[in-house]
């Protein structure tokens, strides 16, 4: 199953339609299970977790983006934001911004006692 | 019992140590240490840009905390990392301090994935 970089051609689950997809299988060998894939609006494209969280997500985040953004751009306005990483003891979000979309990848840390998604 | 993991202590001489390990550290612009409130104490900037970065930064760090508190479990923030064209600036809070890092960025990955044929960007 190589060829295609998106996985299904027809999406009728956004929920685990993904898992046969190569390209978030390495993803997931880090830990990464939950991607999204959104166009510069912000509208989304992509997701691996459900609409509703999608949403959710979305909705913190990309005001986030639109803040650090800002900062660069405040410091020297020639600059611009091509990568951002939150890291945390339990996981890390790395969002990285193209210029025609924004992808927001949210890695968890595995401990032993407790598994997480 | 002590809770030496949460608040150690942060003196002037840690600090001090701090910004000279920074210091020597290869690609390292600029450096700037805010207290708990998010006044730079220590800093290889100018006066008007150092208070410049550290509010804009200190703004960006508390949405980023706000937004990990919540998620499911709710998380504290050990990094923040953001990589512009030019530069790349980490902050990082550490107990009563937070150091704030503008060092120059070596993109080694990209030159990985020319070799491996991906087309896959950033």
């Amino acid at each position: 199953m190589s060829a295609d970089k998106k996985g299904k051609p027809e999406k009728q689950h956004k929920d685990r339609s993904y898992d046969g997809d190569a390209f978030i299988a390495q993803f997931a060998l880090r830990g990464a299970r939950e991607i999204i894939i959104l166009d510069a609006d912000g509208n989304t494209l992509r997701s691996t977790v459900s609409p509703r969280r999608t949403f959710v997500y979305v909705s913190s985040l990309k005001p986030l983006v639109t803040m650090a953004r800002n900062v660069v751009r405040d410091l020297n306005p020639s600059n611009d934001v091509t990568f951002m990483r939150l890291g945390s003891n339990g996981g890390e979000v790395h969002i990285a911004l193209g210029t025609d979309f924004i992808l927001i990848v949210i890695q968890r840390i595995k401990r032993k006692s407790t598994t997480q998604k | 019992m002590q809770a030496a993991q949460t608040e150690p202590k942060r003196t002037k001489t840690y600090t001090d140590e701090v910004y000279r390990l920074l210091e020597e550290k290869p690609g390292v612009e600029d450096i700037l240490i805010m207290n708990c409130s998010g006044v730079p104490i220590k800093t290889s900037m100018e006066r008007q840009d150092a208070l410049q970065h550290a509010c804009l930064y200190e703004n960006l760090r508390e949405k980023c905390q706000a937004f990990l508190s919540k998620m499911e479990p709710p998380q504290l923030l050990t990094v923040l990392r953001v990589r512009t064209r030019l530069h790349e600036a980490l902050l990082t809070p550490d107990g009563k301090i937070t150091v704030l890092v503008v060092q120059n960025p070596k993109d080694t990955h990209l030159k990985v994935q020319d070799l491996k044929g991906n087309s896959l960007t950033i």
